[in-house]
């Protein structure tokens, strides 16, 4: 009998045997092997037999499976593991929806290979986020003094001094434009033509940058002036004071025209237009140091009546933050009756404009695992906390990019120096576009700008990543 | 003594041997439940050829372990939360004790016989096989070889960019 049929024979008869002696027949087996079989056995037969490449023997569907439940990192080595990991890994869809969803970007209506390459982009630039090399950092010397408030509009950032002189920096081509002899700044903003400024010497003014002197000068408050908003198509400048009154005056000639001391009992931290109505009627937001939010309305009336219609009141702890479509977001303070511990963020849109405005609740997010935060900008989708965290020895403070829809932290950057406490403002933003969502073509340069007494930082994302 | 009578269905195996199992237990088993009546009057065993005796005891294990966990979520935003949860330790020791033959098995089965938990949480313990792990380690954990040519691979790690940094 040649060895060819013995085998078959042998095969076929094992073949028939139950488990017991099968097991019985191959150990007397390996009791007769020479070490060249057992090496066979160990190094070569058992490694290849006893390991299972999953995706290449599992049909699509159950492949999916598994694939969505990789992280980012491990979707992108799988891709280069061979040609079957890297086309399941590339078409499962519901992967890559997840990762665009985790990663915060805007979902596309469809996904396609394409959405891959974007994707790695985007966590590329997380991930550079997080580094603490990839910050590139400007520093402008602002000023002879220490700088008390920062604020950017497109390329130009008004930085206001000690020395009461305000001074417009464009941070595109590093040159300080215009020098304003002002006021000490407690707020400021500014559009082409003027400089609005809230001081703290009980007065706020409007600047021409034409003429870079007092455009008109709005004096009453018999506190520091603390926010300041104008409404140019209504010729109307409202003011908010630690004197607990809310102001509105005549843009051009100065005139009080109401004055509202019914309202807040506390320092009148923001104050902003949000909408014109009809009949003459304005609506506004305004805050105050003790967490009350108020939107409320007011006829403007020459005759000195300060009646408000208060259509809400909100306990908050940070001013509220408005976007430009009639929504407004703020934070809550935990509720007591809920038993909830977290504060919330919560977004309203404002709607019946023509009747009596109502506010509906959009979204409420809570926020979790940031302690003794401050909120320093918010959009629709992140929001942006500083925090102070003590180490070994040091203060350091880090950046919060928090997650608003999925309720959790997703960035956490370290502020590069150690800022000096107290006296400096808060860092505010460069660009803000990617707190309502990343867009694929939104590439963000300018992180943020801090201040460091007579220094103003401005923190870039580095392009250039290869430190 | 009173012995309470528990309702058994009969499931026969590729190799041919006979498994009694509980109802509570068939009831897990997806594909079942719309005969489970049929499986309970009839005293003839319902043949699965596609399931070994070793994984069908492995089956039954689980899901004996699993009995009383509470069904998983119904809406999407928790079972995104879910999906994302961590295997536990008796789970991953459990699936992964017996090699990874035996995993592939037992996730073809789960799949046969549509036991949802089971596959989910087979499907997880692959998925933490692959994670953290490069690609040359990935293809030495499931013996598999690299089928790139040098320009797809480059293609590839180009459209990875951010691995190179």
């Amino acid at each position: 009998m040649d060895f060819k049929d013995w085998l078959e024979s042998t095969k076929g008869r094992f073949s028939s045997l139950c488990d017991k002696e099968k097991t019985e027949t191959l150990q007397h087996l390996l009791e007769l092997c020479g070490s060249e079989q057992l090496s066979f056995l160990v190094q070569v037969y058992l490694p290849t037999t006893c390991q299972v490449d999953f995706f290449a023997v599992l049909p699509n569907e159950l492949s999916h499976k598994i694939i969505n439940y990789l992280d980012v990192s491990s979707a992108f080595n799988s891709r280069l593991v061979n040609r079957t990991w890297n086309r399941l890994v590339t078409d499962c869809i519901s992967l890559w929806s997840r990762l665009i969803w985790e990663a915060g970007m805007r979902q596309p209506l469809k996904i396609t290979r394409n959405h891959v390459h974007t994707l790695a982009k985007r966590i590329s630039r997380n991930r550079h986020m997080a580094d603490r090399k990839s910050i590139r950092e400007e520093i402008v010397k602002a000023a002879n003094v220490n700088v008390t408030y920062l604020y950017l509009n497109g390329n130009m950032l008004a930085i206001g001094g000690e020395d009461r002189f305000v001074y417009i920096w464009n941070i595109r081509v590093n040159e300080l434009e215009k020098v304003i002899a002002a006021h000490s700044i407690a707020d400021l903003n500014f559009d082409k033509e003027y400089l609005y400024t809230a001081s703290y010497d009980n007065s706020a003014a409007v600047w021409s940058f034409a003429t870079e002197s007092m455009y008109c000068l709005y004096a009453g408050h018999i506190n520091g002036v603390m926010s300041i908003d104008v409404n140019r198509e209504d010729n109307l400048v409202l003011t908010g004071s630690a004197d607990y009154t809310v102001k509105v005056w005549d843009f051009h000639s100065g005139h009080m025209l109401n004055s509202f001391s019914n309202i807040h009992f506390g320092w009148v931290k923001k104050v902003k237009f949000l909408e014109k109505l009809k009949g003459d009627r304005h609506l506004v937001i305004s805050s105050d140091a003790k967490g009350n939010i108020f939107i409320w309305t007011f006829q403007f009336e020459h005759n000195w009546s300060n009646e408000v219609d208060i259509l809400k009141h909100l306990q908050s702890f940070v001013s509220p933050i408005i976007f430009n479509d009639k929504t407004f977001c703020v934070v809550l303070k935990s509720a007591e009756s809920t038993k909830c511990t977290d504060e919330s963020i919560n977004y309203f849109s404002i709607e019946n404009l023509d009747t009596r405005p109502t506010f509906k609740l959009l979204k409420s997010k809570r926020i979790r695992n940031i302690k003794d935060k401050l909120l320093i900008d918010a959009g629709r989708r992140f929001a942006v906390f500083m925090v102070n965290e003590l180490d070994a020895i040091n203060l350091q403070t880090y950046f919060y990019i928090y997650d608003i829809d999925r309720e959790d932290i997703l960035q956490r950057i370290q502020v590069p120096k150690d800022r000096c406490e107290g006296v400096a403002p808060v860092p505010i933003l460069g660009d803000r576009d990617w707190l309502d969502g990343f867009t694929d073509n939104n590439q963000p340069n300018l992180l943020f700008i801090s201040v460091e007494r007579q220094f103003v930082t401005l923190h870039y994302l580095s392009h250039n990543n290869k430190v | 003594m009173y012995k309470k009578i528990v309702p058994q269905i009969k499931l026969e195996t590729y190799e041919k041997e006979v498994f009694e199992i509980d109802l509570d237990i068939a009831k897990k088993f997806g594909k079942l439940v719309p005969v489970l009546q049929e499986l309970l009057n009839d005293d003839k065993p319902l043949t699965i050829k596609t399931i070994n005796s070793g994984t069908l005891k492995k089956i039954i294990t689980w899901c004996t372990y699993h009995k009383d966990d509470p069904l998983p979520p119904e809406d999407d935003d928790n079972r995104m939360k879910h999906s994302t949860e961590e295997v536990s330790s008796w789970d991953d020791k459990f699936l992964q004790e017996d090699g990874q033959a035996a995993l592939f098995d037992l996730i073809s089965a789960a799949h046969t016989l549509d036991i949802d938990g089971l596959l989910d949480v087979a499907c997880k313990v692959v998925a933490t096989m692959i994670k953290g792990k490069a690609p040359e380690e990935i293809r030495k954990v499931f013996n598999i070889k690299n089928d790139f040519t040098q320009q797809e691979e480059d293609q590839v790690r180009k459209e990875n960019d951010w691995c190179e940094d």
